[in-house]
């Protein structure tokens, strides 16, 4: 049987080949996702084992607030440990840190990186300790006092710098200006993993990070023969509450894991499309089976006929399907190096940047791809072989592998069945919200889709067909008839194409609906004529209140009212908090308060969205205890509950309050409301003059702020439509394969065509007409699927000011000709083919 | 003088036509130089051993092959110069064919088969004409069937009024009737033969069976590639006794 088994592998070996790229396409994005993911997690491991190599111990806080996907900030201690810590015996040397954001401007006057998305921009004091300091000068000297400023040299290259030039830097007491006196290296590398780094003598750092008086860390090297831990255990005595040692090995160690749990999150996103791709994937690769095996039969007839059992008929397919399997993992995994490159090459073009080291080809990556896109195509490959096996052998010998069988009722009933109750999970899991159900619900209604296929398959393609047949002559009748004979294989052959056109059907029309709630939101709770935006939400990014202050005194400006953004611990779990000035804020930006006065946000107080006082089950007269930074915990009154998200995120506290817990103050929006009679381009102008010491801001008008709210959506959109093209790709290697299994099997027909007087041209017209109709079914089938998805999606999220759903015409039109696009794409080769075929060896 | 009076008269013709399969130790000679022409309106059966080349000149003087060396003419069109397209155009518009079997596009109903390389042209071609086939071949209301719908004798007519439905230069036809009981065989040639003597259509058929030969006006004996003898108003009995010559 085996023997049997590789014969046929040769045989078909053409046919087979579009099997194995369904399963190298949708096993190379899985092993991509994973080489991409290991290598970056590699990157910053060896980053952070260089950094801490030559440090026994590091002193710091306590305090530490987290609100996931990696955000995490730590407070600060007191300067005077340092004195302490170098009485310490067994202390060889213990150099202070401070650490904030510096962001470097370039030559030309632009921001060099993008705290919210790109790579960090780090402020760090200087330390002359070569081995607690893992910078080391490559040119010109260390920076020594006020006014200087050393940076590393990718960012100096970057930046058009050299030694001796001014260079202008946004830290977070405000823009400055320095000279480079010097150039630094990290260890051997131009940067620290692709952030912008500017060393500063540690005074200068504590002013510029506000951080007078304090550090960020103490690194401590101990004496030859004094051991990480029992060095640690010398200096834990004389530090104060809320003050830490811990060895090198550890600060490793949590270094690395806080990364690991940042890219956890890439990592998932990106594994949810590898999931797609297999899942896409697996149709096609069903469907060149079920093809290949149909269009055996008699031969599988023949050799039950001779004596072979069903076991080994099924034995034999499933070998195959194992050699392919492997055969187009192992390729998949070799794809996945490439893939990975493009990948990071890809979230760099998104702003997403990320240090690079070698490639990481871990052997669980080979292991885990190889298993799964072996176990697909067995699990694929399965129910054709069984069914084949089942036909009894003459049964099989006389019937006619083109022609199928008509689809049944029961098809029609457990397919529509499907899809409603998929639906309904669907639903549910949103409202719940539970993905796994929603999930679930996605693959039900797509199995459904699938079963559902071949029974409307046939009426579909004949209406989708009417226009190409009533105005391409008899070509275009001949591809409808050819898309109409065998709908089950045109089901089949579509469904890949209908998972992938669906997905991005969803997408648009949520992002589309999302835009427009956005808008309208903005639009109705901002009364500002202009905005001052750093476009960097989050910690660490921003502009110095000293901005605002300054705006606040122009003649055109009636009032200013800017937000920040912090991380604080709220009964224990770490969330954003939105900061403002309660007397000017409520003038510009209207929240939509549901209980309380804009006047009872107060130092003491807090008010909060009114889901999350749901969530927690608080109330007006209520208490939230809050942790900053600087570990004191507060207890405030919930006084003010409000409904939109937009400006106030989940909880909103007082400027007073939250520049009392000690924590960087950064602006990271302000919204100016102009005086009676000031023009709205004078006032800008005017703006625009004093943010140009803050070249990360921008100043708009109202309407491009509305506008530019919606617009960061696109940035998303852009990356998820790059990744579901994936899916597309391989539904179009699904509809050229079936192509060209479909022209081999009607290789006499064409050739009886081509004896009568039809041309290369038409051969060549009627199979691109039969994969447009082909596609257009599965596209229509997408849309219908992805309408529901997006309309699922709002429908769950209209609690949450998602209040519009809009269907974006244009987008999903051009979806559609997308489709047809890839329909004619797909059938070229086929085409060719088929055109290329000699007549007589066609017919005899 | 002479070669307009033969184009005129004849609807197709061969010139010392060669054809040669593979190359070197595989080199197979199936034709070996054969002129022949074939009259207007005029019924012609070609006979001969297995392997004597019958097929090949079928298929040369169709424009479905091409020659190693010689010419073949359709009317007064010389074949060899053609392009693939407009030897397509030519099979389209000048030739019909008739194949042994799978003459029909199984997704085409009867009619739109007779009419295909018409609406391959994107022509209505002449409706009267194609109404009077389509009446010839006696199939009434189940024209409007698919093949699979038709009996084998049923698909035959169909597949000869598709030759005649462009009103063809000359319909070739390689053993047209081999697949078909000797019922139904007469059926269709005598089919045939009215189309030639009462549409004036020309055709050139390749068969083994005397009876079938006895239905055309003229028949040709092809030996090794070569034409060895021809009969004009043949009988069954006849051409038995011929075939049994020439087999010695
Ligand atoms: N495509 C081909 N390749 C090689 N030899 C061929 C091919 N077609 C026909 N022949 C050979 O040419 C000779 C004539 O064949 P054919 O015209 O089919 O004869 P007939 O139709 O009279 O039986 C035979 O010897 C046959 O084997
Ligand atoms: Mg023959």
């Amino acid at each position: 049987m085996i023997k049997t088994t590789l014969k046929s592998i040769r045989g078909h070996l053409g046919r087979l080949v579009a099997t194995a790229a369904a399963v190298i396409l949708g096993i190379s994005f899985l092993a991509g996702t994973l080489i991409f993911t290991d290598s970056v997690q590699k990157a910053f491991d060896d980053l952070f084992a260089t950094v801490f190599e030559t440090t026994d111990a590091q002193i710091r806080s306590t305090e530490t607030i987290n609100a996931g996907f990696g955000f995490e900030v730590r407070g600060r201690i007191s300067e005077t440990v340092l004195a302490d810590v170098r009485a310490v015996e067994g202390v060889a040397a213990a150099e202070g840190f401070v650490q904030g954001t510096a962001t470097v401007i370039d030559s030309q006057g632009d921001p060099i990186g993008n705290p919210g998305q790109g790579p960090p921009t780090f402020g760090f004091s200087w330390s002359d300790d070569a081995e607690l300091n893992q910078f080391t000068i490559s040119q010109g000297r260390s920076p020594a006092g006020p006014g200087e400023v050393v940076l590393d040299a990718n960012t100096t290259e970057v930046g058009g710098y050299a030694v001796g030039d001014s260079v202008t830097v946004l830290a977070t007491s405000g823009s400055e200006s320095f000279e480079l006196v010097g150039v630094a290296k990290f260890g051997e590398s131009n940067s620290l993993g692709g952030a912008t780094t500017a060393l500063f003598e540690l005074r200068v750092a504590q002013r510029l990070m506000e951080a007078e008086g304090q550090l960020d860390a103490v690194s401590v090297r101990g004496e030859v023969g004094v051991s990480q831990q029992a060095l640690v255990d010398a200096i834990s005595p004389v530090l104060g509450d809320g003050v830490e040692a811990i060895t090198g090995a550890e600060a490793t160690a949590d270094s690395q894991d806080q990364i690991a749990t940042a890219l956890t999150f890439i990592n998932v996103f990106l594994l949810a499309f590898a999931g797609i791709a297999l899942f896409v994937s697996a149709f096609v690769i069903y469907n060149t089976f079920a093809i290949l095996i149909a269009q055996r039969t008699q031969e599988l007839a023949l050799l039950r006929a001779i004596g072979a059992s069903r076991l080994q008929v099924v034995g034999s397919v499933f070998l195959e399907a194992l050699i392919v399997g492997l055969v187009g993992s192992a390729l998949g995994v070799l794809f996945g190096v490439l893939l990975s490159n493009g990948l990071s090459a890809m979230l760099d073009a998104f702003g997403v940047d990320l240090p690079s080291g070698g490639l990481v080809v871990g052997s669980s990556t080979i292991l885990v791809s190889l298993i799964v896109g072996t176990m697909v195509t067995l699990v694929s490959a399965v129910f054709p072989a069984v069914s084949a096996s089942r036909i009894a052998p003459l049964e099989a010998m006389r019937q006619s592998a083109a022609e199928a069988p008509k689809p049944s009722k029961a098809r029609l009933a457990i397919g529509a069945g499907m899809v409603v109750l998929g639906g309904i999970a669907l639903l549910v899991g949103l409202l719940q919200p539970r993905l796994d159900l929603a999930g679930g619900g996605v693959a039900a209604m797509f199995i459904g889709v699938f079963v559902l296929g071949p029974a409307i398959a046939r009426p579909v393609a004949r209406l989708l067909g009417a226009p190409i047949a009533r105005t391409r002559g008899v070509t275009g009748k001949m591809a409808r008839e050819n898309a109409m004979r065998n709908p089950k294989r045109t089901a089949r052959t579509a469904a890949a194409l209908t998972i992938g056109v669906a997905l991005v059907a969803g997408v648009t029309v949520l992002a589309s609906s999302l835009a427009t709630s956005i808008e309208d939101v903005v639009g109705q709770q901002f009364v500002g004529d202009v905005v001052i935006d750093s476009g960097s939400f989050g910690p660490g990014g921003g502009f110095s209140p000293d901005l605002t202050r300054q705006i606040g005194e122009l003649d055109q400006v009636e009032t200013v009212a800017s937000l920040r953004v912090g991380l604080a611990e709220i009964n224990g779990d770490g969330d954003f908090i939105v900061i403002v000035d309660p007397a000017v804020v409520f003038e510009l930006v209207d929240p939509g308060l549901l209980e309380g006065q804009p006047a009872d946000l107060t130092e003491t107080s807090i008010f909060l969205l009114d889901t999350k006082a749901d969530a927690l089950g608080v109330g007006l007269g209520d208490t939230l205890s809050l942790r900053f930074l600087d570990g004191v915990i507060r207890t405030l009154a919930v006084a003010g509950v409000y409904e939109e998200q937009a400006f106030f995120g989940n909880y909103t506290i007082s400027q007073g309050l939250y520049e009392s817990t000690g924590a960087e103050q950064l602006e990271f929006v302000a919204y100016v409301q102009l005086a009676d009679g000031a023009s709205v381009s004078d006032a800008t102008r005017a703006i625009d003059e004093r943010a140009a010491a803050y070249p990360n801001v921008t100043v708009q008008d109202r309407q491009e702020y509305i506008e530019s709210q919606s617009a960061q959506l696109d940035q998303m959109l852009g990356l998820i439509y790059g990744l579901l093209g994936l899916a597309l790709i391989i539904a179009a290697f699904g509809i050229a394969n079936t192509l060209r299994l479909s022209v081999i099997e009607r290789t006499r027909e064409i050739g009886l065509m081509r004896a009568v007087g039809m041309t290369r041209g038409q051969v060549r017209s009627t199979i691109r007409w039969e994969a447009v109709i082909t596609s257009l079914f599965g596209a229509l089938l997408g849309i219908v699927l992805g309408l529901f998805f997006g309309y699922a999606i709002i429908y769950a999220l209209r609690d949450q000011g998602v209040s519009s759903f809009s269907v974006p015409v244009v987008p999903l039109a051009v979806v559609v000709l997308l489709a047809a696009v890839i329909g004619v794409l797909s059938s070229l080769l086929p085409a060719r083919r088929a055109a290329k075929q000699n007549i007589l060896d066609a017919i005899g | 003088m002479t070669e307009t009076i033969v184009s005129s008269t004849l609807a197709a013709r061969a010139e010392t036509a060669i054809k040669i399969y593979g190359h070197g130790d595989t080199e197979v000679h199936a034709l070996r130089g054969v002129t022949v022409g074939f009259e207007r309106g005029q019924f012609t059966a070609i006979m001969g051993p297995s392997g004597s080349g019958k097929s090949t000149l079928m298929h040369c003087m169709a424009g479905l092959d091409r020659l190693t060396s010689g010419e073949t003419y359709i009317g007064d069109t010389t074949l060899s110069q053609l392009s693939d397209k407009n030897l397509t155009l030519l099979r389209r518009e000048k030739v019909g064919f008739i194949f042994q079997s799978y003459n029909l596009i199984p997704t085409l109903t009867a009619k739109e088969n007779i009419t295909l390389p018409l609406d391959l042209a994107g022509s209505d071609g002449d409706q009267a004409w194609i109404d009077e086939v389509i009446t010839t071949t006696g199939l009434g209301d189940r024209v409007s069937h698919r093949p699979n719908e038709l009996s084998g004798g049923q698909q035959q007519r169909v597949a000869v009024a598709r030759a005649l439905a462009s009103r063809p230069e000359i319909i070739f036809g390689d053993e047209p009737t081999g697949n078909l009981d000797s019922r139904t065989s007469a059926e269709i040639l005598d089919f045939m033969r009215r189309a030639v003597r009462e549409l004036g259509q020309t055709i050139v058929m390749v068969t083994h069976d005397p009876v079938s030969a006895s239905y055309s006006d003229r028949v040709l004996f092809l030996t090794d590639g070569q034409i060895v003898d021809e009969m004009s108003n043949p009988t069954p009995e006849t051409v038995f006794d011929k075939m049994k010559t020439l087999g010695d």
